[in-house]
């Protein structure tokens, strides 16, 4: 019989849910009569309702992925596609309904928008409920703003960047889906030469049983800014598969930086299907930051298009595969342009008999003269019924640039638990403390000040010196 | 087929130093054996499967030089010791498009597994190349290593290398590397100051990176054809 170690992360924040209160819900399924329903309520635009219908359309022309983790317990017919709560959008915690804004003040995000914040966005199943940009950025011509409103305040810059050159609808199966029903995220925008140094965060939150998110985020940094974004996520525990189909776009114009920063912490019976992409210019860096510790099933692979002469990329991750859950997640980069470089560095830890794979592109282009890429992925086996793979996909079309990649698997040593234990530390304890120092160097990238969940990597931590 | 009576069933193509083997079933290497085997993928499409037993040792050079070649190796060390070492060459010139498979499966204790290719690509040549190491729950003690390198020398060239990791024992010892590269401009540099021109620069410098795969020890013939492929860098 297999030994499985007793290291999880404590959910009891997370797993329970409010009594459903929406206002409307739309029958399970996906159909026509759903996405006209999405598209009256919001009262878009008709370019925007076709853009669905045209995604509907390839959605049900379009098979399954074939390769990844197995998506055979996912009965898309069984999922909610679209589920208001009973508010709208607050731009006070004072007036959010109050088990809405209890939920929320559990997560940290009123606190963490009072300390460190520069504004806040927070979901509640399809809708934004809270929406505040401090005025000093408003000021400075910085949008922050529910992308639902987006569509009607900024017709014409949402028309040219949603879903047009950087995550188009016929992408793949679940784009196509997303594109069909999204519903509320973030639009931002930031004027050329403007330098947002506090974060922006926007927090998604499921309640409603069998309730999918297909939340969008779309993100320009004008020539020369630079702005952080930091996203969290969560849903209460059902026993019943439900689905996270959401769209991040990120346009890096020349010369600008942009961090996205994301701790993914979905209940295990969600399916975490999302689609991340940055479109890089000239001089332009984008650096992701991933945390990806919930759902059951995630295939995640955050890509970098660096379309920009001296483009960069960097990206640091971390995946916590526990008892029933599949971690599919990776990197990709497409060097597209002279001296453009990337750095993918990706940690994992498969506990409890969890499955974790790393699956990773690096492709450059004829053009790509100069440039160079390395990877360096690292898994942790904590115990004998779990898993670790490694793919990482290089397709390399010129003579003119180095690529890097190296990977290693193993566990934590014995002699390493035997020398912490005979200080006076328990096994556990000793495990827990090699397990933080192994994912140490991505903990310090992420935004702890201001994400709850990443407080609870903490407890792995030990308390007090070694002596 | 078992090792030991390898030479009632092979067919002698040509007698030199070595034995040409055209392999219609698995390899089963016996118990405390070690072999070496050269394989030369001169034809369209080649599948060998060598199953290596107890405290055995399978030590395989593989020669891709020309042509269009499909060749997949797979081994499995199906008994406690049971160890495997793969040195890979590939050299494409000219149209050439390869196809390599390496597969290596742990299925016992205390197993060895080592594969290091090198490559280099000319003219329009492209290679597709997976390696797959891969660990069962039965394989704890089991060590593996892969290491791909490709030199790319022409702007027409196309590399698609994928090297897999699958494994289910914690354990084990398990990594692999992976590096696509140019001709260093320093290294040519050092040369051409010692009075070669650049083409011969790049010969010596692709010989010596090719070599180092095969430690120097392939028979002359495979030297030789490497010498003819390196005329048009």
């Amino acid at each position: 019989m297999p030994k499985k170690t007793q290291i999880t992360i404590d959910r009891s924040t997370f797993d329970s849910a409010n009594k459903d209160q929406s206002k409307y819900k739309a029958k399970p399924g996906l159909s026509k009569e759903v996405v006209l329903e999405i598209s009256r309520q919001k009262n878009e635009p008709e370019w925007m309702l076709e853009r669905r219908l045209k995604a509907l359309e390839l959605y049900h022309n379009t098979p399954l992925p074939s390769w990844g983790p197995s998506l055979k317990d996912l009965n898309l017919d069984n999922i909610i596609y679209f589920v208001r709560p009973n508010t709208e959008e607050a731009k006070s915690w004072d007036d959010v309904p109050t088990d809405i804004r209890t939920t929320f003040e559990k997560l940290g995000i009123p606190e963490a928008e009072q300390k460190s914040l520069s504004g806040v966005g927070a979901q509640y199943d399809s809708d934004v409920i809270y929406h505040k940009l401090k005025k000093e950025w408003a000021a400075k011509g910085v949008i922050f703003e529910n992308m639902d409103v987006a569509v009607q305040k900024y017709p014409d810059t949402v028309k040219k960047y949603f879903m047009t050159s950087c995550v188009p609808i016929n992408d793949h199966k679940f784009v196509m889906l997303h594109a069909a029903v999204w519903s509320g995220g973030t639009f931002i925008y930031v004027p050329p030469g403007v330098k947002v140094d506090i974060p922006l965060q926007a927090y998604f939150r499921m309640n409603a049983e069998l309730g999918g998110q297909f939340e969008h985020t779309l993100i320009i940094a004008d020539r020369n800014s630079e702005v952080h974004y930091i996203e969290g996520c969560s849903a209460p525990r059902f026993d019943a598969k439900s689905l996270h189909a959401g769209c991040v776009e990120l346009f890096v114009h020349e010369g600008s930086r942009m961090r996205y920063s994301s701790i993914e912490n979905w209940s295990k019976n969600i399916y975490n299907l999302n689609t991340k992409r940055a479109l890089v210019d000239k001089n332009g860096i984008v650096e992701w930051v991933n945390g990806n510790m919930g759902s059951g099933t995630t295939m995640l692979y955050p890509c970098s298009i660096l379309r920009g002469e001296n483009a960069r990329s960097e990206s640091l991750g971390i995946a916590f595969a526990g008892p029933g859950q599949h971690q599919d997640t990776g990197s990709k980069v497409i060097h597209a342009a002279p001296d453009t470089s990337s750095v993918i560095r990706s940690k994992s830890i498969s506990a409890g008999g969890g499955v974790s794979s790393y699956r990773g592109l690096v492709r450059a282009t004829p053009q790509a003269k100069h440039s160079k890429s390395s990877v360096t992925c690292d898994a942790l086996l904590l115990d004998d019924a779990s898993t670790s793979n490694t793919y990482p996909y290089m397709k390399i079309a010129n003579s003119d640039m180095d690529v890097a990649h190296e990977a290693r698997v193993g566990k934590i040593g014995d002699e390493e638990i035997f020398y912490l234990m005979s200080r006076g530390l328990s096994q556990e304890e000793a495990t827990k403390l090699v397990v933080s120092g192994f994912i140490a160097p991505v903990i310090k990238q992420l935004p702890l000040e201001y994400a709850v969940e990443l407080n609870r990597l903490i407890e792995l931590e030990m308390e007090g010196a070694v002596g | 087929m078992k090792v030991k009576e390898m030479r009632n069933v092979i067919s002698h193509f040509r007698a030199e130093e070595f034995i040409y083997i055209y392999m219609t079933q698995p390899i089963i290497v016996q118990p405390c054996t070690h072999i070496t085997h050269h394989f030369f993928n001169t034809d369209p499409n080649t599948a060998r499967h060598i199953i290596v037993q107890k405290d055995a040792q399978v030590t395989i050079f593989e020669y891709t030089l020309r042509g269009t070649a499909q060749a997949s190796t797979t081994i499995t060390l199906a008994e406690p010791g049971a160890e495997a070492h793969i040195a890979s060459v590939f050299l494409g010139s000219s149209d050439a498009v390869f196809n390599l498979n390496h597969t290596i499966i742990h299925d016992a204790p205390h197993t060895i597994s080592n594969i290091q290719t090198r490559g280099l690509l000319l003219d329009r040549a492209k290679t597709n190349y997976k390696g797959l190491i891969h660990i069962n729950k039965t394989a704890p003690y089991a060590q593996g290593y892969q290491k791909i390198d490709t030199l790319v020398a022409s702007e027409q060239a196309y590399i698609d290398q994928t090297p897999v990791l699958e494994i289910h024992n914690d354990n084990v010892k398990c990594s692999h590397g992976a590096t696509i590269g140019h001709f260093d401009p320093e290294h040519l540099f050092y040369l051409m100051s010692r009075g070669m021109n650049e083409h011969t620069a790049k010969q010596t410098l692709a010989k010596g990176f090719l070599l180092a795969a095969i430690h120097n020890t392939c028979p002359a013939l495979i030297i030789k054809t490497i010498d003819e492929a390196l005329t048009t860098v």
